[in-house]
């Protein structure tokens, strides 16, 4: 008997919650903003209108110590942004909780995850103590300041599509550091604020968050 | 007209032709599929077959069961995948 091709029998998706994003009591800009970026925050503060990104405190000096790490070699680092999807008043924003890499095959101006280097970034992704999303990546440009290269824009295309896909590119030389996202022409610039991380909540567990998965039938 | 019979209902002829079924999760959505194979179906058609799903590029990714890489040609059986394993595509970004 021939052997046959895999058959996708069923699809399930994750819902996207309705929940309230941190308050800007715990809300600050990015300690590498300038002057000028200061000033915006505070404006889109102010508005009340979310920002497009939340990342936690603890994920941003993780990204930032590895960018600096590596500065000194002037060597690009790479790595995952894990967290979540959330939805309020009709709009989509992302967090991000953690980050997570592994060891690279680094050069100034190319970065990708080692070849034999993936059982660390696994070992780090179930480290991560909850259900996450892979929301998006990061990388560093040192010395060069912060855009999305065409190679950058390929990566977003091909593996971060969806509107909540965030691009993190730091440089650790200059201090700068902003975030993008797709669109149909390339990549445009996100908002993103800094949160102070609350303890987590076992309604983060895993098994809690299978219960909001909803099945949908394949095609 | 007949419906095709579908072994995975028949757990005596799923035994005989070795119809396993898997999850596939997707690391970047938190999306996943069921899908439905052989033990000598590879590990390069499960990537393709859930990339092709989900409109993505096979070459941009990589399977896990869990602190593994699962890659190429190898067969299911050869990588060790059994019947309810749950395995997970992974973005391969390269910065520039």
């Amino acid at each position: 008997m021939p052997m046959t091709r895999p058959k996708i029998v069923r699809e399930t998706r994750r819902g996207i919650p309705e929940t309230e994003p941190p308050g800007s009591r715990k809300l600050k800009p990015h300690q590498w903003f300038s002057t000028m970026e200061k000033e915006l925050f505070e404006v889109r503060l102010r508005s009340s209108v979310p920002f497009d990104v939340y990342i936690s405190s603890a994920a941003e000096k993780k990204v930032r110590d590895h960018a600096e790490r590596y500065a000194a070699g002037r060597l690009e680092v790479l790595g995952f942004l894990l967290g979540e999807v959330c939805r309020w008043k009709g709009k989509m924003y992302t967090v991000v909780r953690d980050a997570a890499t592994t060891e690279l095959r680094s050069s100034p101006s190319n970065v990708r995850f080692a070849p034999n280097a993936y059982p660390k970034l696994f070992h780090q992704l179930d480290g991560s103590g909850f259900d996450y999303i892979i929301v998006g990546w990061y990388h560093s440009h040192p010395g060069h300041t912060c855009f999305m290269s065409r190679t950058d824009v390929e990566t977003q295309r091909a593996s971060f599509r969806e509107p909540y896909h965030v691009a993190l590119v730091i440089d650790p030389v200059t201090r700068e550091v902003r975030t993008f996202r797709l669109t149909g022409e390339g990549c445009e610039e996100t908002s993103f604020a800094i949160y102070a991380a609350e303890p987590r909540k076992s309604a983060d567990s895993p098994r809690r968050r299978k219960l909001r998965l909803k099945p949908v039938v394949a095609h | 007209m007949r419906k095709p019979f579908n072994l995975a209902f028949c757990p005596v002829l799923a035994v005989v032709f070795l119809v396993l079924r898997i999850k596939v999760k997707n690391a970047e959505t938190g999306a996943a599929v069921e899908m439905e194979l052989e033990n000598e179906n590879t590990i390069d058609e499960v990537i393709e077959s859930a990339a092709t799903f989900w409109s993505k590029d096979m070459g941009a990714y990589v399977l896990r069961k869990g602190k593994k890489v699962l890659r190429g040609g190898s067969s299911l059986s050869d990588a060790g995948i059994r019947a309810e394993d749950v395995l997970e595509l992974i973005p391969d970004p390269e910065g520039g």
